[in-house]
């Protein structure tokens, strides 16, 4: 639910402004053609990645979790806009990957996600916090993984580094909370 | 709605609707038609029950002067334009502050799940001073989100 609530949100704040500065007529988003094409395509880009994220809310309640993956793969596959809110909606979508492929014991996969979807987003931002608080996570079934295969030196480097990544989760996350509540959401 | 949002519309609106009102009333008033019922005075047989005032011995005053008409037309203008802006910037900023509590109510569920995982690592005293200053900062986050937003949902 959090995802389209993200989505909702995204695309809330593309159209809003627009529709304040023409002191927003009746039916206001289709009454602009003179918004650049780009808006266009993130529009579309976000319908998408929402719809897509609903198939895989379904897929996922209904036990199918490699359909879950799979309708999150194309999503991260689509063509994608350059704009802001189009990187935090795959560095979402990265994290939700990771997250499905931890349940399916797949920490390599989850590794790439991860990575995958720090390269998205930078700086203190909730995305990235949340993308490292996953890999804290994938690290910590590393450290478990290695423990239970007898690697104990391995394991304890795992362990290191989830303790790092954690940390690091909490301290962005810290940062988010203390930058919305100072500045009113103006981010 | 979050405290603050209410905090932020409550003292914005309560100064903006006195505001209009106020430049309502006036106009109002000042479309009143100019011989009302109470001052009556070339009715001489009025029915019963109606109070009239009596006919006037002195000429009536003069009707104000119109450039004095449009100066409080053009101050009570002002008054809603300024009502009218001031309502708008409080919407603003309470979807703001939605947006804002949003935001950190997200990254407080995310600071609590990374504090849960770190703790649950904790096994040596310095992964144990690493979880209590996860948990501090952590509560000292709970707190600040509480007192400006209210519970998160």
């Amino acid at each position: 639910m959090r995802l389209w609530l993200l989505l909702a949100i995204a695309i809330g704040s593309l159209g809003a402004p627009a529709c304040r500065d023409q002191g927003a007529p009746a039916g206001c988003p289709s009454a602009q053609p003179a918004q650049p094409a780009i808006d266009e395509a993130v529009m579309a880009f976000l319908s998408a990645a929402r719809a897509l994220h609903h198939e895989a809310d379904i897929r996922e309640r209904g036990g199918d979790l490699d359909g879950a993956v799979a309708s999150l793969r194309r999503l991260v596959a689509m063509p994608a806009p350059r704009a802001v809110e189009v990187q935090e909606v795959l560095a979402d979508a990265h994290a939700r990957l990771a997250e499905l492929e931890l349940l399916e014991s797949d920490v390599e996969g989850a590794t790439r996600d991860v990575e995958a979807g720090l390269l998205a987003v930078q700086g203190p931002s909730y995305f990235r916090g949340h993308l490292l608080e996953v890999e804290g996570r994938v690290e910590e079934a590393r450290a478990n993984g290695l423990a239970d295969a007898g690697q104990r030196e391995e394991a304890a480097k795992a362990k290191t580094r989830a303790l790092a990544l954690l940390e690091q989760a909490v301290h962005v996350q810290e940062q988010v909370i203390e930058r919305a509540l100072a500045d009113g959401g103006e981010q | 709605m979050s405290q603050r949002a209410e905090a932020i519309v409550t003292s914005t609106l309560a100064g903006a609707v006195i505001v209009l009102l106020h430049g309502c009333g006036g106009a109002q008033r000042a479309e009143a038609p100019p011989t009302s019922p109470s001052v009556q005075t070339t009715d001489t047989s009025p029915p019963s029950g109606v109070v009239t005032v009596p006919p006037a011995t002195a000429a009536p005053p003069p009707p104000p002067t119109v450039p004095e008409d449009q100066a409080l037309d053009r101050d009570r203008d002002g008054q809603r334009r300024a009502a009218r802006a001031d309502l708008e910037h409080a919407q603003q900023d309470l979807e703001a502050a939605a947006g804002a509590c949003d935001a950190a109510c997200r990254a407080l569920a995310s600071m609590e799940r990374a504090t849960a995982h770190l703790c649950s690592l904790a096994a040596d005293p310095d992964d144990q001073r690493r979880c209590d200053d996860a948990r501090q900062r952590l509560t000292s986050a709970q707190s600040r989100v509480r007192s400006a937003c209210g519970a998160c949902r």
